[in-house]
């Protein structure tokens, strides 16, 4: 057996020294992050790169015990040490990142504990985090059980004793570390940070398995799926490369079914189908936990994101389009009572002018996979609704609770307040508004009747609009936090404790 | 000009509902005899020392004030360390809404004024005014301060004010610390006739 061309001491010092530098690089970061910095996760790391530490030590210690050359040995050694490397770079790549910008000036805290909270209806032991990015997107992250999962890559390398050594440790750790990203733009509007409820349905999912009561979905009796097996088996070989034009001879080309059998293309297809599938059920899924969450709330703040990165855009492979989002969502408003009569009339109104929009979109997708997707979705349609509405019960923001709700709170809006609390059932006593009525008060007053605001401010008529949307940010974020914390406040002491 | 009791007060956030206190954490506490504990809140504006020059009011505006300053959001809970003689701006966690017919001056709860802790020199709040009120923090004492987000810092004592004023639109609804715009201020249209031009060497 030959000697590693880097000595196993040489590999040994490397997996030394990236801990280290790892360790100074957490440390560095601590002390730059602000108070309201992720110390938990923080907390994790520093617990991560010990255990990897102890698995490489004890790994190593015992290699050298073995009976065996002192060659063998150095290579089981640098074995070791580069999966030890392996591992310390995914923490490297994959958490850090996590760690520069969870402490960035730029973090909603005020709209952190509510979706603490919400994300605690899932799973108690569940730690939230924001943090901006620069792409124009919402995005969901989410590691459950982050120490066992990075080092059951040497599970069987570790003994018992050890493993039982650093489960103890873990366990300091919650259950979850979810990291929901937001576009740095909005950091500071309420009303266009609403999207990330939808990155809380994708936690929902995930933890509760929803997707698991629709996934796998068997696409081989789509008839759209025949049909592109059909039209692949019956394409030309040639197709992809470039045709000889200039040969004399009439060619015969050969098809794709000549030389694969067509239930190996099938196989293919409907796999890939079925990756498209995937993802769109969970993006479907989290639209709708949204949507049950905070009703038109998430509804208007989707239509107005989408109708930044433009309405009319065509499904992409993991994303349904727009429209196809929105015709499942005016459904769900439409079983959550939004056509009703006794529902709000600006809201009814605006929601048939979309129902409308709606008929003038050709749904179904050019793509031949992204129409199989469609048509898989349209088919399992009440059964996704249906799988959402049966793990979110707490979750049904119904148009009779908006009637209910929404006037107090765009009321307060209108005249300049943040609409923290309202009067309860009991005299002398006010209670705090719910996020979902604050988030819709929002909305109605952005899309509906923003003159009332508009009316309160001295300020250049050209600015005044601008101005009160931004007054109108400032006090929907005051009240959702202050709320929260009035509603904490409110607990009896044992339910805090 | 009467100043409002513990009765009157909660008259006027409960009954009448003119003056409007958001939220109020704990009212039983809060409304004491003759006044309201207000909290302190979780924005701050600090300054950036090592990058400061000079406050002129006559050169500087708002914006151009704030690339010296460091603005910090905290959690409730969650604590600023204020070191002698330093100051900051906070801001009262609870919304205030003044009716026409109200005033309001803003003090320093003498538990906090004992350990050093000043919060605010502009102490007088308008009929009609709305928002969170700025709190000019300064540490006195000769020890560091530690204030945490949410603790009751400074109390609200409530006036009549007679005549009623009109409510006129509002330059601004603060729901955290503001730097106020000195340079954009009328009052140097007349003074600027005074003001020396500056000399070059």
């Amino acid at each position: 057996m030959p000697q590693p061309v880097i000595s196993a001491e040489q590999y040994s010092l490397l997996v030394r020294e990236r801990i280290a530098a790892l360790r100074q690089l957490r440390l560095g970061l601590i002390r730059g992050a602000p108070q309201s910095a992720p110390h938990r996760f923080f907390d994790s790391i520093r617990i991560l790169i010990g255990a990897i530490e102890k698995v490489f030590t004890n790994r190593s210690e015992d290699i050298k015990s073995q009976s065996i050359s002192e060659v063998e040995k150095d290579n089981k050694i640098a074995f070791a040490a580069r999966l030890t490397l392996k591992l310390l770079n995914d923490v490297q790549e994959q958490l850090f990142p996590f760690l520069e910008k969870l402490g960035s000036p730029h973090v909603p805290l005020a709209v952190l504990p509510a979706m603490q909270r919400i994300a605690s209806e899932f799973e108690t032991d569940v730690e939230l985090y924001l943090f901006p990015a620069s792409e124009h997107n919402f995005g969901f992250s989410g590691f459950r059980n982050l120490t066992r999962t990075f080092i059951q890559k040497f599970e069987l390398i570790i003994p018992d004793d050890l493993k039982a050594e650093i489960q103890k440790e873990a366990e300091k750790l919650p259950s979850w570390f979810v990291f929901l990203s937001f576009p740095y733009v909005v950091h500071d509007s309420a009303l266009h940070l609403t999207p990330l409820l939808h990155e809380l349905g994708h936690f929902a999912d995930f933890e509760r398995g929803i997707y698991k009561e629709l996934l796998p979905i068997d696409v081989s009796g789509i008839e759209a799926a025949d049909k592109l097996v059909d039209k692949i088996c019956q394409m030309p070989l040639s197709q992809q490369g470039p045709k000889a034009e200039s040969s004399q001879e009439p060619s015969v080309e050969a098809r794709v079914g000549q030389i694969l059998q067509r239930e190996v293309i099938a196989q293919q297809v409907f796999a890939q189908c079925s990756e498209v599938i995937h993802s769109w059920v969970h993006e479907l899924i989290s639209d709708l936990f949204a949507l049950r969450m905070v009703g038109p709330a998430y509804f208007y703040a989707f239509a107005t994101f989408a109708g930044t990165v433009g309405l009319e855009a065509k499904a992409e492979k993991t994303h349904p389009s727009p429209a196809i989002r929105i015709d499942f969502m005016v459904k769900e408003l439409k079983e959550l009572g939004y056509f009703s009569e006794d529902s709000s009339e600006q809201v009814r109104s605006s929601l048939k002018g979309w129902e409308n929009w709606i008929q003038t979109q050709k749904l179904e997708p050019e793509d031949d996979i992204a129409l199989v997707a469609h048509l898989a979705m349209k088919e399992n349609a009440t059964k996704l609704a249906n799988a959402v509405r049966k793990h979110s019960p707490q979750f049904s923001y119904e148009a009779e609770t908006f009637v209910a709700k929404v006037p107090c709170v765009t009321a307060d809006l209108d005249a300049g307040i943040p609409p923290i609390d309202r009067p309860s059932v009991h005299k002398g006593v006010l209670e705090p508004c719910g996020f979902a009525d604050i988030l819709n008060g929002a909305w109605t007053t952005y899309m509906f009747s923003p003159e009332r605001l508009e009316s309160l401010l001295d300020c250049r008529v050209e600015e005044r609009k601008l101005r009160a949307v931004s007054v109108l940010n400032e006090l929907v974020l005051k009240a959702i936090e202050a709320s929260e914390i009035l509603r904490r406040c409110q607990k009896p002491p044992e339910a805090k404790a | 000009m009467s100043t409002l009791t513990r009765g009157a007060i909660r008259d006027r956030l409960f009954e009448t509902k003119d003056l409007k206190i958001k939220p109020l954490l704990e009212p039983e506490s809060q409304i004491e005899d003759a006044a309201v504990n207000l909290t302190l809140g979780t924005r701050f504006i600090v300054a950036k020392k090592s990058e400061y020059s000079i406050i002129d009011p006559h050169e500087l505006d708002a914006e151009e004030v704030a690339n010296f300053q460091e603005k910090i959001t905290l959690a409730f809970g969650q604590t600023i360390v204020l070191h002698p003689h330093q100051f900051a701006l906070g801001a009262t966690f609870e919304f205030l809404k003044l009716p026409p017919n109200l005033s309001a001056f803003v003090l320093t709860r003498s538990s906090f004024g004992r350990a050093g802790l000043q919060i605010a020199t502009a102490t007088y709040v308008h009929p009609n005014w709305q928002g969170c009120l700025t709190l000019e923090l300064q540490n006195l004492g000769e020890v560091p301060i530690k204030l945490y987000c949410g603790s009751p810092i400074c109390q609200l004592v409530l006036q009549e004010a007679q005549p009623p004023l009109e409510q006129k639109p509002l330059k601004s609804i603060p729901v955290g610390p503001a730097f106020a715009d000195l340079k954009n201020q009328s009052y140097w249209k007349y003074l600027d006739n005074f003001i020396p031009p500056p000399t070059h060497t």
